[in-house]
């Protein structure tokens, strides 16, 4: 499933990021394929926020999309 | 995404090329023309690089270092290009930021090709954030370049009760480790001591694997850091809500009121009003005026020099007491909004908004910049990753965002018709924005990339810092508006002296009286534009426009062509044909939207 339909306040691991340069960029930024974060905000039609260790990045609804991940 | 390269490829030329080479002479420094006394120089003096991520306090080691003045601020990407300083004698380099050595964008190749340059890296890291900086940190200890760490804002580490281990860390990685606090200056006497002993990193790494390389900064800040963290509730808490619809807008809503208050109301009314009639009006063109004339200028000369549009009165009454304190209060918000970390915010909540007219998220920095300075926005747009992406920001600097300085005309011009006018103007821009936008999306081939962007920790903004940037930017902008704007007047003027002003103004005035509805005299203030868009607005400021005349002329100007600074930097970063292309497309939007907005007044039997 995609990031995109995993609600506020969930974790969830990442399993795999279809876009090659978002993978190397969340990679460098320790978003990586493996790496366990939660969900702290979905902007309505926007932007999902991922934290990570107090660290936080927004990525756009389509590459979140393409962002796999599991919940346990 | 469309152009994507293999992730693999990230960040290995520089690993590899280096790795076991002798770096000190392969190396060696681009010190230019002026180098130290040469009796400083041996082999391991030489080019001094500073390389981190964004936003870590590199810029404020630089200015500590070199005494120079670098941008600081709590968004990343304010460094477009490297800035070159001196300590010591040894030329200094303060790269862009960046998150992994590499050829993907603008930013990475500049930061890049100067770490390759480097004899001496210093590798600022925030040690409060040291997961991620890891990342690069590891990179530069396996490309075996000289190199010290300095574990920078170690004081915000610390509050958070996480601080790492500085020997552990400096063993790990073979090299000096520097725990610093760049603003304050502690530790920066340690660091410079540290630079003599830089040495390669003992760190490798099987391959160049970005996964393999982020594993293991993963572990290495395991070991490091400890695992417990103060809980910061009240900086937590923003951090979350300031991403949410529900807290974030209104947050962003009252910045906006503040800004308004501020820049609209305070300085643009009271304290404009002040400078601008007291001291300009009343003090200083008098003075000058009286001592032209005792100098012995009389005709056309005197009129040049003192007269109406005169380079001693209008122009010194328009820059010094009008535009200055404007242009100040609006770099004042700019920089707290800057250092507060709040932008990136912004822009994450503004990013849905923004991909309806083919742009993302971060497209809002540039854009901002734009309400400061066109010229800059557009150089700014460098920073979106495809051309697709810079030209539809670009045409939208140039169409429909007014710069501080007319910004600031246009406050003080509105600010005394009511929070209708201004409310009016506003909406029109912004239909204009979304109009020009979804144009171009559509016109332009392939697709924008999503937004990705990391939000920086909120802070408070240092007093210091926001003074500092409010009056070196504000000083920038003066420097380089001035001498267009007295060209400008120097233009009008002799055009006045000539009589050639009064032909202009018969030529226009089925345009500007029929079509517009404005006085014929609303044609000078084209002529003006032409050559700086604030300079426009300003000529407008004693025609005694009312309410609905003024929201027309305004309307014009602001959609009018962009001055020539920003027609320079357009043609110089996309070419001259688009640049042509959008500057004759604001003739043809601001009048047919000028005109159309007339008759929808006079219709509405708002008198005019």
């Amino acid at each position: 499933m995609g990031i995109d339909t995993v609600p506020v306040g969930s974790c969830a691991r990442i399993e795999a990021i279809e876009d090659a340069a978002a993978r190397r960029e969340l990679t460098r930024l320790g978003f990586e394929e493996g790496a366990q974060v939660e969900v702290i905000s979905r902007i309505p039609f926007g932007p999902i926020v991922l934290q990570r260790r107090h660290r936080q990045v927004a990525i756009g609804r389509e590459l979140a999309r393409r962002v796999q991940v599991t919940t346990r | 995404m469309s152009d994507s390269p293999d992730p693999q490829a990230g960040g290995g030329g520089l690993a590899q090329k280096s790795k076991g080479a002798d770096t000190q002479s392969a190396l060696p420094a681009k010190s230019e023309s002026t180098t130290a006394p040469s009796a400083s120089i041996d082999r391991e003096a030489g080019l001094i690089v500073l390389a981190g991520n964004p936003n870590v306090g590199k810029s404020a080691i630089f200015m500590q270092l070199s005494r120079t003045y670098a941008e600081v601020s709590n968004f990343p990407g304010t460094t477009v290009e490297a800035l070159s300083g001196r300590w010591q004698g040894r030329p200094l380099l303060d790269g862009p930021g960046l998150y992994g050595l590499g050829e993907h964008s603008a930013e990475e190749r500049i930061a890049t090709e100067a770490i390759r340059r480097a004899s001496v890296v210093v590798n600022v890291v925030d040690a409060a954030h040291l997961d991620r900086d890891l990342f690069l940190t590891l990179q530069l200890a396996e490309s075996g370049v000289p190199m010290v760490v300095a574990l920078n804002l170690i004081d915000e580490a610390r509050h958070a009760g996480a601080e790492p281990d500085v020997e552990e860390l400096s063993r790990q990685l073979g090299v000096p480790v520097v725990p610093t606090v760049a603003v304050t200056g502690e530790g920066l006497d340690e660091l410079a001591a540290a630079i003599e002993r830089a040495r390669p990193g003992t760190w490798s790494l099987n391959g160049d694997d970005d996964l393999a390389r982020r594993r293991a900064a993963d572990e290495l800040y395991a070991r490091v850091v400890p695992q417990t963290r103060r809980q910061r509730r009240v900086a937590d808490w923003l951090a979350r809500a300031s991403v949410t619809l529900h807290w974030g807008i209104p947050m962003l809503a009252l910045a906006l009121a503040g800004i308004y208050l501020l820049v609209g109301v305070v300085v643009a009314q009271h304290l404009v009003n002040f400078t601008e009639l007291r001291l300009g009006q009343e003090l200083w063109e008098p003075l000058a005026r009286s001592v032209i004339a005792g100098v012995g200028f009389g005709g056309p000369i005197r009129e040049i020099l003192a007269g109406e549009f005169g380079l001693f009165t209008m122009t010194v009454t328009y820059v010094v007491f009008l535009l200055a304190p404007l242009v100040a209060a609006f770099y004042f918000c700019l920089a707290l909004l800057e250092d507060s970390g709040f932008l990136p915010r912004i822009a994450t909540l503004v990013d849905r908004a923004l991909t309806a007219i083919g742009l993302n998220g971060r497209a809002l920095i540039p854009i901002i910049l734009g309400f400061g300075c066109v010229t800059m926005g557009t150089i700014t747009t460098r920073l979106l990753a495809t051309k697709r992406e810079r030209t539809i920001a670009t045409a939208l600097l140039n169409f429909a965002i007014p710069c501080s300085a007319q910004l600031a005309v246009i406050a003080a011009l509105l600010a005394g018709s009511g929070g209708g006018w201004v409310f009016a103007y506003a909406a029109i821009i912004l239909v204009m924005l979304i109009a020009v936008g979804t144009v171009l999306d559509h016109m332009l081939p392939g697709e924008s990339p999503p937004l990705l962007i990391e939000l920086p920790p909120l802070r408070w903004p240092r007093a210091t810092a926001v003074l500092r940037k409010t009056l070196t930017k504000g000083y920038w902008f003066m420097r380089e508006a001035t001498p267009w704007f007295a060209a400008g007047a120097l233009i009008v003027a002799i055009l006045q002296v000539t009589g050639a002003l009064e032909v202009w103004q018969r030529i226009l005035s089925p345009l500007m009286v029929s079509w517009l509805q404005l006085p014929a005299e609303a044609a000078r203030t084209i002529v003006m534009g032409l050559v700086r868009r604030d300079f426009g607005a300003a000529g407008l400021y004693d025609m005694g426009l009312t309410p609905p005349q003024a929201l027309v002329a305004l309307v014009v100007i602001t959609l009018f062509v962009p001055c020539i600074a920003s027609l320079m930097v357009m043609a110089k970063e996309h070419g001259a044909r688009i640049a042509l292309r959008i500057w004759v497309g604001t003739w043809v939007v601001a009048f047919t939207v000028g005109g159309v907005l007339a008759r929808i007044l006079s219709w509405l039997g708002v008198v005019s």
